[in-house]
């Protein structure tokens, strides 16, 4: 009972190493001071949120966001919904295809074809980002946000592979034996069968893809080129040597709030489930 | 294949096998075998022909700017278009080379031929005496007795070593004089590029240059006093075990590149223990050891954090550890302290940070692993008399290892590959970490050759250090997915 | 529907791996019987029903339905309905969907595939549960929604593949009796695959005993139970003692058998010559305790008594240690089984057959598993 305890006490000290951290970057965001900053209180403002709309007048009346530049920093986040747009659906693709190459391809080439499409989850994010950038650049690419979606591409693809793998192991193969068996052609035997088996396998790792397609910053760092994404625009405001300005905060706020509202969403979706059985 | 073709038809088939090979070959394979490309290709500049070919642009220029300064002659040729300025202060003592123009002109870095400035006139700080022409530094290296790059570091010229005539600008002739050498120069060089670079496309392109530069020692300048405090440290005593710093006639050297690299596996490698020690009780409790009620809430607990956005969670520690940071605040109010800590400038706190951004994805993979875990085999064991040690050493563990590999290798992949918390966390005031490395000879410093190197060998040594520790822990890579 | 009639010619099949899963084999299954393949796990008898269907290719030999060469077939385009071990039910639709989705695949409409698969429920009797998802249904019912999906297509075959191992015993024996009428009344030819030997002879007309890719016997029930032609058929179709011994004489139809317990006559179907060794087969509902005149006698003393409800098994050790079952019907305990010294059984009831592989005994299978 005793070890029990200890347990417990541990564990609630874990949540509170992982939350505090964020906890403080809440608080943060509301103090009238940058850089940002929990032991001065300069007084409670929400103009790091309203950063994002108020008009350009008032922009140009604060000192410190004044010298921040709204529309770059809303084109990169638009450039990362394209590229997210097109690596979320490349990515599903290319880790189907894997998934059913891994799973249903007996052959001696599979145990090497593991090793290869793993590969980019095991490598390091700066690596990739690298050998897409010389690679496109050695078939006369330019770095953009192409190299970017290629070299996202890489390794992301391997997240809806694993998760569709485990699913589909799980699928007993004479399902598609028996809609073939009834007489239907491999394709609708596919669509019919195989895909609306996956589809919740599908719909988690394309949530999985968008969140590592959008914060993805080592890779992205090294294809960008002369491109911006939403990621490195972030993390290049700390190289401010002022501090960076708590706008980032106000952003990394409504991430949190967004984060916990769709996990709390998806506990409560899965106890109805649960409760339905 | 041909099970494949009867389950999913020819149409289908076809398009899955398209895309595993396009990213098998597009995105993975042929973009590695570019960059291993990259890394076996000497910099061009290193090259002979690029010696000669620099050569004969200099002598080029020389003579342009010899042109317009013949014809402002009599002028005071203050203004040259901006082209060559006149010597600031005739008379002076320096003697006009290069090496004493206060960094105007980039002195040669580690055997590298000097670089041409693309054309321009530099001008110098002092001229020499009963110079013609003013200081005009194309003139000056427009000089066949011209040092090539040699690793071994024996001396070797152009002239001596493809027999071509000692020529150079004499300043003290008349300029056109001075032009009509400039322009035997520039054809001799020019001719001599040209034959050099047939002779260089037939011979190989490759040579493992880039690699030698990675674990080339460089000398590092210490004071006495410098030395002797530095050589106490243990990470240098560590690096003089390796090898990887030494002395040699009192000068200290150390393979900058290699202990880099060390130091950042080093570091991955205790992120990752420290990220098992932390995450086993955590991963126990929130798969076994709780209600179902509860596990619910702890998993939220965990997921949140583990699903917000990379960047953020590192900016949320820089209020905790900036100058007026929580920390220092603390300290200073409890007068531990006067003025602040400089944390962003400490590898510990890249450390802790590193190891707070990356300890979830220990936890998952050994949860995910452990859940399957028949909690009547706790039970049985339980009943059988087994100790809580006991109990974790031979029910638990052994069948949470393949959840522990996959942690360990996860963890310590992305503390190896961190670039984001280095950069963000100490704003670029610290010892780098081996990504921002390659990242500033990729981008900073132009050597991207031997930034291809670097990556390469950190990819094979990663690669390397997993396979071993795969085999050791009896991992096989189907494992990855049932960790996920 | 009208069954046809499957005939394999010289069909042997061999797996990438080199795994020679069918010997060359020649089987004809007549349109409109129900026919089973008996025999252990990993006999091949999964394998022939797979190349049937379509999702195995013999490496020689030809398959054909009706008359037809099935020959580059795919399982699509063959008159065969294949019902899985696990049924294979579509776990996202509903039992309607199931069992219309070989019409779907037809292109047939949706009110008449929905009208087709009621009117299939409602022959199984699940005409109300059309609506449901197959994981709400029980073990037997799926059963049916299985036997409705692939009747739906009217297939001229239908092929069944241990469709009942995983249901409990009642069960098991009524949906024999159903699938038996099914059968009878839709005159669809069945191919049974079991390693359940009482599941074969309860519905079968015929039944094929296999062993290791080789069809060992292919008969009538009772000819195959009470005639086998080899060792193994002998041995796995119900239960045998079993006696190795010598033909010491032969006379016409008969033999006189030297074995380690003694001499006993029997007969000698396959016609052993004097001198060839041989294994003496006795059931043991034809073991008696109280010998007859002219019934060949075994010395042996009392076990072990196993009640198993309408009859007793006695087991019996004779003088070498080799153990003796004797089934007898239960009398209520008026027999005192410890005083029984010898078991006697006829000649007609014994038979020699030529030295052979054995079916595995129990125990045998425990060491193996």
């Amino acid at each position: 009972m005793k070890s029990d305890r200890i347990l417990s006490i541990y564990t609630l000290a874990f949540l509170a190493f992982m939350f505090a951290p964020l906890l403080l970057m809440i608080v943060a965001s509301f103090n009238n001071i940058s850089p940002p900053s929990v032991t001065e209180w300069h007084g409670f403002t929400t103009k790091w949120y309203r950063f994002f709309w108020m008009p350009d007048s008032q922009l140009a009346a604060d000192p410190v966001l004044r010298t921040l530049d709204r529309g770059r920093f809303i084109g990169c986040f638009g450039n990362s919904m394209f590229v997210a747009g097109i690596v979320v659906p490349l990515s599903l693709l290319l880790g189907l295809a894997g998934a059913i190459m891994l799973t249903r391809w007996s052959s001696k080439a599979n145990g090497l074809l593991w090793w290869v499409l793993l590969s980019p989850i095991l490598a390091p994010g700066v690596v990739l980002g690298l050998s897409a950038l010389v690679f496109w650049a050695r078939l006369g690419v330019g770095a953009g946000l192409y190299t970017i979606i290629m070299a996202q591409v890489t390794f992301i693809a391997g997240y809806p592979m694993l998760v569709l793998m485990a699913r589909l192991q799980r699928q007993p193969i004479e399902l598609e034996e028996a809609a073939r068996d009834l007489g239907a052609s491999p394709l609708r035997s596919f669509l019919r069968i195989t895909l609306p088996f996956l589809a919740p396998a599908l719909f988690s790792s394309a949530v999985v893809a968008f969140l590592a397609s959008m914060e993805n910053y080592n890779t992205t760092m090294f294809a960008k080129g002369g491109s911006c994404t939403f990621a490195t625009e972030i993390g290049a405001m700390a190289r401010n040597p002022n501090g960076h300005p708590p706008v980032i905060n106000a952003v990394g706020t409504a991430i949190i709030v967004i984060t916990v509202a769709a996990a709390l969403a998806h506990a409560l979706m899965k106890r109805r489930e649960e409760k339905a059985k | 294949m041909s099970q494949l073709l009867r389950t999913y038809g020819k149409l289908l088939t076809s398009v899955f096998l398209a895309a595993v090979l396009f990213w098998a070959l597009m995105l993975i394979l042929l973009p590695q075998a570019t960059i291993l490309e990259r890394a076996l290709i000497a910099p061009k500049r290193t090259l002979d022909s690029s010696a000669a070919q620099t050569l004969s642009r200099d002598a080029a220029t020389c003579m342009a700017v010899l042109k317009t300064h013949e014809k402002d002659d009599t002028k005071t040729a203050v203004d040259n278009g901006g082209l060559a300025i006149p010597s600031m202060n005739p008379g002076g003592a320096s003697g006009g080379s290069a090496a004493s123009n206060g960094g105007l002109a980039v002195p040669s870095m580690g055997g590298m031929a000097v670089p041409s400035m693309g054309g321009m006139a530099v001008p110098s700080m002092g001229g020499s005496a009963g110079a013609v022409r003013p200081y005009i530094l194309q003139c000056d290296r427009a000089n066949t007795h011209k040092q090539l790059s040699r690793r071994s570091g024996e001396p070797a010229f152009l002239d001596t070593a493809y027999g071509l005539a000692a020529m150079k600008v004499d300043d003290k002739a008349p300029i056109a004089e001075q032009m009509r050498q400039a322009e035997t120069i520039r054809d001799a060089a020019q001719k001599l590029a040209d034959k050099l670079r047939i002779d260089e496309a037939s011979q190989s392109r490759f040579s493992t240059d880039n690699f030698r530069t990675m674990i080339a020692a460089t000398k590092i300048p210490l004071s006495e006093s410098a030395k002797a405090a530095e050589a106490n440290t243990i990470e240098n005593k560590l690096y003089g075990l390796m090898g990887l710093r030494f002395e040699k006639d009192g000068d200290v050297y150390e393979r900058l590149g290699l202990t880099n690299l060390t130091r950042t596996l080093f570091f991955a490698i205790l992120v990752t223990a420290l990220a098992l020690v932390i995450c086993y009780p955590i991963a126990f409790k929130a798969a076994l050891a709780t209600s179902e009620r509860q596990q619910i809430w702890l998993m939220l607990g965990l997921i949140i954090p583990y699903a917000i956005v990379e960047l953020m969670r590192i900016y949320a520690w820089t209020t905790i550890i900036d100058n007026h940071g929580l920390i220092n605040s603390a300290l200073m109010w409890l007068g531990i302290t006067d003025s602040p800590i400089a944390f962003n400038r400490s590898p510990g706190t890249v450390f802790v940070v590193i190891a707070y951004t990356y300890v979830l994805f220990m936890v998952f993979p050994m949860l995910n692993v452990m859940s399957t875990l028949d909690r009547n085999q706790i039970e049985a064991a339980r009943d059988l008399g087994a100790s809580t040690p006991r109990l974790h050493w031979r029910v638990i563990i052994p069948h949470a290892k393949p959840g522990i590999a996959v942690g360990c290798i996860s963890t310590f992949m992305l503390a190896a590959g961190a670039f984001s918390v280095p950069r963000i966390i100490s704003r670029g005031l610290q010892a780098e970490w081996f990504a921002q490395t390659i990242y500033n000879k990729f981008f900073e410093s132009q050597a991207s050759n031997v930034g291809a190197a670097y990556s390469l060998t950190y990819t094979l040594v990663c690669f390397v250090l997993v396979a071993l520790f795969m085999w050791a822990m009896r991992t096989r890579l189907k494992d990855f997915a049932r960790a996920q | 529907m009208h069954g046809k009639d499957i005939r394999l010619e010289a069909v042997g099949i061999t797996y990438p791996n080199g795994f020679r899963a069918v010997e060359p084999t020649d089987l004809e299954i007549r349109a409109g019987e129900f026919f089973s393949i008996l025999g252990p796990s990993g006999c091949g008898k999964t394998t022939i029903l797979r190349t049937i269907s379509g999702f195995v290719n013999p490496s020689e030999g030809r398959v054909l339905i009706g008359g037809e060469d099935m020959a580059g077939r795919n399982p699509d385009q063959r008159p065969t309905a294949l019902i899985f071990q696990n049924l294979a039910l579509f776990p996202l639709m509903s039992v309607r969907d199931n069992v219309a989705f070989g019409l779907e695949a037809r292109g047939v409409s949706r009110r008449e595939r929905h009208a087709r698969a009621e009117e299939l429920l409602d022959l199984v009797a699940l005409g109300d549960q059309a609506a449901k998802k197959p994981t709400e249904l029980s073990g037997g019912q799926r059963q049916r929604v299985a036997i409705a999906r692939a009747l739906a297509v009217e297939p001229s075959v239908l092929l069944l593949d241990e469709p009942l191992s995983a249901l409990d015993l009642k069960l098991r024996q009524h949906m024999r009796a159903e699938l038996r009428a099914i059968q009878e009344k839709t005159g669809v030819t069945f191919l049974y695959i079991t390693h359940d030997q009482s599941e074969a002879l309860a519905m079968s007309d015929r039944i094929a005993v296999m062993n290791k890719g080789r069809i060992e016997q292919v008969g009538p029930c009772d000819e195959v139970y009470s005639d086998p032609r080899t060792a193994f058929a002998a041995s796995f179709v119900g239960e045998v003692n079993m006696f190795p011994g010598t033909i010491k004489s032969v006379i016409p139809d008969m033999a006189l058998v030297e074995t380690a317990l003694g001499t006993f006559t029997a007969r000698n179907p396959r016609g052993l010559k004097v001198g060839d060794a041989t294994y003496l087969f006795v059931r043991p509902e034809t073991m008696r305790p109280a010998p007859q005149p002219g019934d060949n006698i075994v010395p042996v003393r009392f076990e072990r008594r196993d009640l198993e409800g309408a009859f007793v098994t006695l087991h019996m050790r004779a003088e070498n240690g080799m153990e003796l079952a004797a089934q007898l019907s239960n009398d209520g305990g008026a027999l005192n089984p410890a005083a029984i010294t010898q078991l006697g059984f006829t000649p007609e009831a014994a038979i020699a057959l030529p030295e052979g592989q054995l079916a595995r005994t129990g125990r045998e299978e425990m060491a193996a598993q």
